[in-house]
């Protein structure tokens, strides 16, 4: 099978990596593929004309988002335009724009207000509208609406979804838009012309909207609970095949073999185990690729061979590599001696990632041990577990009394 | 009263900007400078958005979540 890989438009970003007032003309020329010396050229000439250069660059300054500005936070206004202070933010900037254009104005350079205003205000409506559809979120359907009953996959649909403030601020810029065609038109002395036919298809519209409004909204929520109720149907059809196909069926077979307790136990072990991890699925670590993951598989492995329970609570995670697997290995190598030489006793196994190190406590409430009564040759604690902490700059500290239970403390550097 | 552990950046802008304009209409009144309202008019449009910004990008006021 030939997988062809998705290509997607770099989105439209200042660029401040190669900025030389604010990165608009940089970001702008990336983004068209052009020098950005052409763009700045571009500015500059338009700022000569009525200081449109101006307003445009200041326009595009505020509402373009910085490249990286994800990761480093953004800039002063990108941050601000997240709070409540937003409006005060791009108030000002409108006001500031507004007195560079007006004092461009008094000077004489101007081309005139039948071109500036107009085009201004359409440049503000489509600006806003431009950026909302950049920050638009791209949803994939859950992974339930992609599989089909039949088991065949369905093609996945992307929907774009804009916020439902992203709404509002679309709808002004739709606006903006409007009135700035409308205000060049009536300076322009087109709208006198035919002033009656205007006002009609002005009046029409307005009142086809009042009338069909609240059609359209009860539509547009209709729509949204019936969609809301199939997710609830969907979810709950999975819930049942779930609890079928798993506990049922795990039930039925101890039923069968209620005569073996052992079996009975780790049956219900593994179901247990199954039953927390479909419910946890949001935060499912992929097996193999994290800290957490591998010891929990290292320890259903002990769990399933020796029909012993062990409790593995684990906070944090981190990638796996070599030393996780180190850290991972004498774990296991700690928890199959809590089996053996603490039977029926309770064993858990508490993981924390903290920032620079990784800690894993492997307790049992066992009889306990004298530790300098190991003997020499009892590889599996020395080499296993204490040897091979050491080899990957960890530590192990054991603590036990006879009579007292085990900890076995073993600490790895992240 | 607990002393205020700094000052607020809005507010400093705010006081700044009115104290300039206020100069201006005091040295227009004195005839130290002649205020033509082409200009007048862009500056305290400017004035105004100039505090909304500060005010804007200084966040919201201490002791308010």
């Amino acid at each position: 099978m030939v997988t062809v890989p998705e290509t997607h438009p770099a989105p439209l970003r200042r660029d401040r990596s190669h900025a030389v007032v604010g990165g608009v003309c940089a970001g702008l020329a990336r983004w068209l593929g052009v020098d950005a010396l052409i763009m700045r050229v571009c500015f500059v000439v338009a700022a000569g004309v009525g200081g449109l250069g101006v307003a445009l660059y200041a326009v595009c300054w505020a509402l373009l988002p910085a490249s990286g500005a994800g990761r480093e936070g953004g800039t002063r206004i990108a941050r601000a335009a997240g709070r409540r202070e937003s409006w005060m933010v791009a108030s000002g900037l409108v006001l500031l724009v507004l007195a560079v254009l007006l004092l461009f104005r008094a000077w004489g350079v101007w081309v005139g207000d039948a071109i500036v205003w107009p085009l201004i205000l359409a440049t503000g409506g489509g600006a806003l509208i431009w950026r909302q559809s950049q920050g638009a979120e791209v949803v994939e359907p859950p992974e339930r609406e992609r599989a089909r009953p039949g088991g065949g996959a369905a093609r996945p649909r992307r929907v774009l979804r804009l916020a439902r403030p992203s709404l509002g601020i679309v709808a002004l810029g739709a606006a903006l838009i409007v009135g700035g065609a409308l205000v060049f038109l009536w300076l322009n002395g087109a709208l006198e012309l035919d002033r009656d036919v205007t006002l009609a298809v002005l009046v029409v519209v307005t009142a086809m909207t009042l009338i069909l409004a609240p059609w359209w909204l009860r539509l547009a929520r209709g729509l949204t609970e019936e969609r809301a109720e199939r997710i609830r149907t969907q979810e709950r059809a999975e819930l049942a095949a779930h609890l079928h196909d798993s506990v049922l069926q795990t039930l039925a077979l101890m039923q069968k073999r209620a005569d073996e307790p052992r079996e009975v136990a780790a049956l219900a072990r593994r179901q247990e185990r199954e039953l927390r991890a479909w419910l946890n699925a949001g935060s499912r670590r992929e097996a193999g690729a994290s800290l957490a993951a591998a010891l929990e598989a290292a320890v259903a492995e002990i769990e399933d061979a020796h029909g012993v329970p062990v409790e593995v609570v684990a906070v944090g995670d981190r990638r796996l590599d070599e030393r996780a697997e180190a850290l991972v290995a004498a774990t296991r190598e700690a928890v199959l001696n809590a089996v053996k030489f603490a039977p029926g006793a309770a064993i858990s196994v508490y993981a924390e990632v903290r920032g620079d190190r990784v800690e894993v406590f492997v307790r049992d409430r066992g009889p306990g041990f004298d530790l300098a009564a190991i003997p020499p040759d009892r590889r599996g604690l020395r080499e296993s577990v204490l040897g091979r902490m050491e080899r990957h700059g960890g530590r192990v500290q054991i603590h036990t009394r006879p009579g007292e239970g085990t900890e076995v403390e073993l600490v790895m550097a992240a | 009263m607990t002393p205020r552990p700094g000052y607020d950046p809005g507010s400093l802008v705010s006081g700044i900007v009115v104290i300039v304009l206020g100069a201006l209409l005091l040295l227009d009144q004195a005839d130290v400078l002649e205020l033509r309202a082409e200009y007048m008019l862009p500056a305290v449009i400017a004035a105004v958005g100039g505090v909304l910004l500060a005010c804007g990008l200084a966040g919201p006021p201490r002791g308010r979540s």
